[in-house]
């Protein structure tokens, strides 16, 4: 690419390279200040010490002690962990065949597709969860509507108030989510491409599998990554439709924050999560490595 | 996949099926807060009584959610005209760095999306108050939200900037424009719209950002953090009102975003 | 590398000892060059010779790692491309597509605060020059290929630049619009007077063009002359397999006399008298060296084995062997020949009758007068 505005010397391409990039600057020293400042900053308090209701600059590991050997903090992340690779599973498989069919079937109608997916998912997010419990309760949409139609005699109870409800939830929120890189990846795909395997007697699952696929795995695997992450991390889903039995790694973390100031510990816990998250989502980048060949 | 007609022609129909299936599965929470809060009665369930407005007119009358909507509207502006240009300047200076280095960089600026909420709000909380020894406050959850609006933004300005050809600036400095005459008479014209496009998604973001905003917060609750209190404690209909004013703006929002920007993924 | 003096005028355009580097590659080496006022003149050469690089660092886009360039005797080296007083016409155009033809056509005026009615009346002139009136309030995206040309073109002459540049600005055209606006170029440029410096690939192109050409190949400038000193006394292999196509036979010196040699194509069995004799001018040609013969296949007549046509005489070349393959394209017929010693010569043929009874197969003598062969110097 040229430059736009040649320097007043004629320097060496790499100087110019570095001086011409510094519009951003801005952007980076912010990044620097308010995100990588924190997050190093609560590394840090992850080995601090909280006595007295107040956390104090000594150095300890207990907090890490703390995050791998209780049991209920263990079970809630396992559970944790289960639901978020649920519901990236059922993510990924709504959001594939989605994505290609607005790409590959309707070509002539993906924008708009697209463009809605993308309204759902800048449609609020609390008012999202908020509204599964009008949908899934006792008295919600779902049941009121089956037991007014006859098919059962009494509302489910176990609708809300459960991992399933937190799955639900998650799902519906984070299908536009993986859609976003999957979508993308698909446009880079030419169908040209697709049409040559068939012509050479690929049948249509063929195809999928054997073009499609690998060809947009690099966006699948980025797809899974952020919908994984934003799964095991979410706090508000399972505060609001999880109840007793569906209390999830992340509302453990906030009440450290929130309600306690247990920071030290609170850290701790959140780098404890994101190292079993980062591990996981190791393990899922293999498999989709192994299915994309 | 864009077979010969004659054979898919029958196909077609299930792929459409899913489709609207998955669609109607996405849009049907907004569609049953929207019903809902026209709701005459207090109950969240079917069937709906009446239509009604009350609860919209409670929410007017509420001062504290005229606060919050105060305070949420000053953070989305604010969060538009910080991170708006902030994100066109590393999109732009993004575009003279060699490829590698700019996927390196561009990695890193995405990281406010690919980090959960929920450690981004602990990390600052605990830099604000236990590092920088600030108060929690609207000025903090504004850091926040220009943290998480500049990736947006960045995003769309990098297609909008990569898709300029930097040759019309040459033609321009060749017909006797300086590099800031060019800049002004012919990229910025240009750019405008992904501008302010991205300003929008900037607000957007901003608008409907909970989980940062609830921690460095402080008592300056925003509308999401409002609905957030009140949902814990009961199911209270005004709620749904309050649900569709804050789905109806986000979503405003980003049609209007989108259509400036001309999503092209 | 040869030179062309300015004369007696200051050149419009005076490159000299020019360098430029990308990393490894040396794009632009050592070149010096005059371009003349008023003159069309053109940079021609394969892709990647350096003609591109040389036209932007006149333009001022590019900035020479060593050298000089003047403009008028202006020494401009360090002049930033918005002071100089050229322009660029860019191959892809360039249009600035947020604006109507006339605002395009205008920038430059607008810049240097050039107020109505005399920016109107300039952008009218140029439009007309260029054939482009009535598409004043045309948006620049909503023209066809040549319209947009013509619209650049007319963009760089309103500032009356004191020369004009030209990168390979008909390339995106189709055959037959590039050949009208090759015509309207050459009619502009004797209107306007102005100095065009014109790169392009195409030969052809450059030799109906130019006024002089300059020749470029892996960024050394080879050959500096008009078209016709260009095409018939070529200055070294490349520019003569470049401009126009020649047919090189190797040989061996035999006899020089009186600067003219007789050579004995390679492979050619020892028999006394040879049978295949090749007469050439060689003023430097000394006995028992390895020269190459160059002639232009247009030269090259063929002639029936035994018959003697009326101007033979001991000076033409004559070559015995076999029709291999004839070739119609329609303006002209291409006659394929294999020599004795395995070596292949085109010939090329107007009208059909020099060649009655001249089919595949057929054993032919190849032959071409003496004025129409020369020496080809070795390769730089």
């Amino acid at each position: 690419m040229t430059t736009a505005v040649p320097a007043g010397g004629g320097g060496g391409s790499r100087r110019r390279s570095v001086i011409a990039a510094t519009p951003l600057a801005p952007a980076v020293l912010y990044f620097l200040a308010f995100l990588v400042g924190p997050l190093v900053v609560l590394v840090v308090f992850s080995v601090f010490t909280f006595r007295d209701l107040q956390w104090l600059p000594e150095l300890t590991f207990d907090n890490y002690v703390q995050a791998l050997t209780d049991l209920s903090y263990r079970a809630i992340v396992l559970r944790t962990l289960g639901v978020a690779l649920a519901v990236t599973s059922i993510v990924l498989l709504l959001a594939y065949p989605f994505s290609y069919i607005a790409t590959f079937v309707f070509p002539r109608r993906r924008q708009v597709v697209f463009f809605l997916v993308l309204v759902t998912l800048f449609g609020s997010y609390l008012v999202r969860i908020y509204a599964w419990r009008t949908i899934l309760g006792a008295e919600g949409v779902i049941n009121a509507t089956l037991v007014g139609v006859g098919l059962i005699g009494e509302p489910i109870r176990g609708l809300l108030n459960s991992p399933l409800a937190v799955g639900i939830a998650l799902t519906n929120f984070l299908v536009p989510l993986a859609v976003l890189p999957i979508y993308s990846a698909m446009q880079n795909v030419s169908p040209a491409l697709l049409e040559a395997s068939r012509d050479l007697g690929a049948g249509r699952w063929q195809v999928i599998r054997g073009v499609a696929l690998p060809l947009t795995m690099p966006g699948v695997r980025v797809a899974a990554a952020f919908t994984f992450i934003a799964a095991a991390s979410d706090f508000a889903t399972p505060a609001l439709l999880g109840g007793a039995g569906g209390r999830m790694a992340g509302g453990a973390i906030q009440r450290e924050f929130g309600t306690t100031l247990n920071w030290p510990l609170g850290a701790a816990l959140a780098i404890t999560l994101i190292g079993a998250v980062v591990l996981v989502i190791g393990g899922i980048w293999w498999v989709l490595g192994r299915i994309g060949r | 996949m864009i077979a010969p007609r004659r054979r898919h022609q029958r196909r077609p129909w299930a792929a459409a099926v899913f489709m609207a299936a998955v669609l109607a599965f996405l849009f049907a929470p907004l569609v049953v807060v929207v019903a809902f809060s026209f709701n005459s009665i207090p109950r969240m369930s079917l069937p709906m009584a009446g239509f009604s407005l009350e609860w919209y007119q409670g929410l007017i009358d509420d001062p504290e959610v005229r606060q919050a909507l105060g305070r949420t509207v000053t953070a989305a502006i604010i969060t538009a005209l910080v991170a708006g240009p902030m994100g066109v300047l590393a999109a732009i200076g993004l575009q003279r760095l060699s490829v590698r280095v700019r996927t390196t960089v561009m990695g890193v600026l995405l990281l406010p999306i690919a980090v959960p909420g929920l450690l981004l709000a602990i990390a600052l909380a605990v830099y604000w108050q236990g590092v920088l020894g600030q108060r929690y406050s609207l000025g903090a959850a504004i850091i926040g939200h220009i943290l998480l609006a500049l990736p947006f933004v960045i995003l769309t300005m990098n297609a909008a900037v990569s898709g300029f050809r930097f040759s019309l600036l040459e033609a321009s400095r060749d017909l006797g424009a300086t590099p800031w005459q060019a800049f002004r008479t012919i990229m910025l014209p240009l750019i405008r719209p992904a501008m302010i496009g991205s300003a929008l998604l900037a607000a957007a973001v901003s608008l409907d950002e909970f989980i940062v905003t609830l921690f460095v917060g402080g008592r300056e609750t925003t509308l999401p953090v409002l609905v957030w209190g009140r949902i814990q404690r009961s199911v209270d209909p005004s709620l749904n009102a309050l649900a569709t004013v804050l789905l109806v703006a986000t979503t405003i929002l980003a049609l209007l975003a989108a259509r400036r920007t001309s999503v092209r993924a | 590398m040869s030179q062309a003096t300015a004369g007696g005028d200051r050149p419009a355009i005076s490159i000299e000892r020019v360098t430029r580097q990308f990393g490894d590659v040396i794009a632009v080496d050592d070149i010096s060059l005059d371009i003349r006022e008023g003159e069309f003149f053109s940079l021609l050469g394969p892709s990647g010779c350096g003609k591109t690089t040389t036209l932007r660092m006149m333009a001022g886009f590019e900035l020479p790692d060593s050298g000089t360039i003047r403009l008028q005797g202006v020494d401009v080296t360090d002049t930033p491309p918005n002071r100089r007083n050229v322009n660029l016409v860019f191959q892809h155009y360039e249009l600035f597509p947020h604006m109507t033809v006339a605002q395009n056509v205008g920038y430059g005026l607008r810049l240097r605060r050039v107020r109505e009615p005399e920016l109107t009346e300039r952008v009218m002139a140029a439009l007309r020059l260029v054939r482009a009136e009535g598409l004043e309030t045309r948006g620049a995206k909503q023209l066809s290929g040549g319209q947009q040309q013509r619209v650049a073109l007319a963009r760089a002459i309103v500032n009356r630049p004191a020369a004009l540049l030209l990168d390979e600005p008909l390339s995106a055209l189709d055959v037959k619009l590039r050949q009208q606006m090759q015509l309207e170029l050459k009619q502009i440029q004797t209107q306007l007077g102005t100095t065009f410096v014109y790169v392009t690939h195409d030969q052809e192109e450059a030799l109906l063009l130019s006024d002089r050409i300059g020749v470029m190949d892996g960024g050394r400038l080879l050959q500096v002359a008009t078209p016709r000193e260009l095409y018939e006394r070529p200055a070294t292999a490349f520019v003569a397999d470049f401009v126009g196509s020649l047919d090189v036979i190797p040989g061996r010196v035999l006899d020089v006399h009186d600067g003219i040699a007789l050579v004995v194509p390679t492979g050619t069995a020892e028999v006394d008298p040879p049978n295949a004799r090749i007469v050439v001018r060689a003023p430097d040609a000394q006995p028992g060296s390895v020269v190459k013969v160059a002639v232009r296949p247009e030269r090259v007549a063929l002639l029936s084995v035994g018959a003697h046509p009326r101007d033979a005489d001991i000076w033409t070349t004559t070559i015995p062997g076999r029709v291999e393959r004839i070739i119609y394209l329609g303006n002209l017929t291409r006659v394929v020949t294999s020599t004795g010693t395995g070596q292949m010569v085109t010939s090329e043929h107007i009208s059909d009758e020099h060649l009655a009874g001249v089919t595949e197969g057929t054993d032919i003598h190849v032959t071409w007068p003496l004025a129409a062969g020369f020496i080809l110097p070795e390769r730089p």
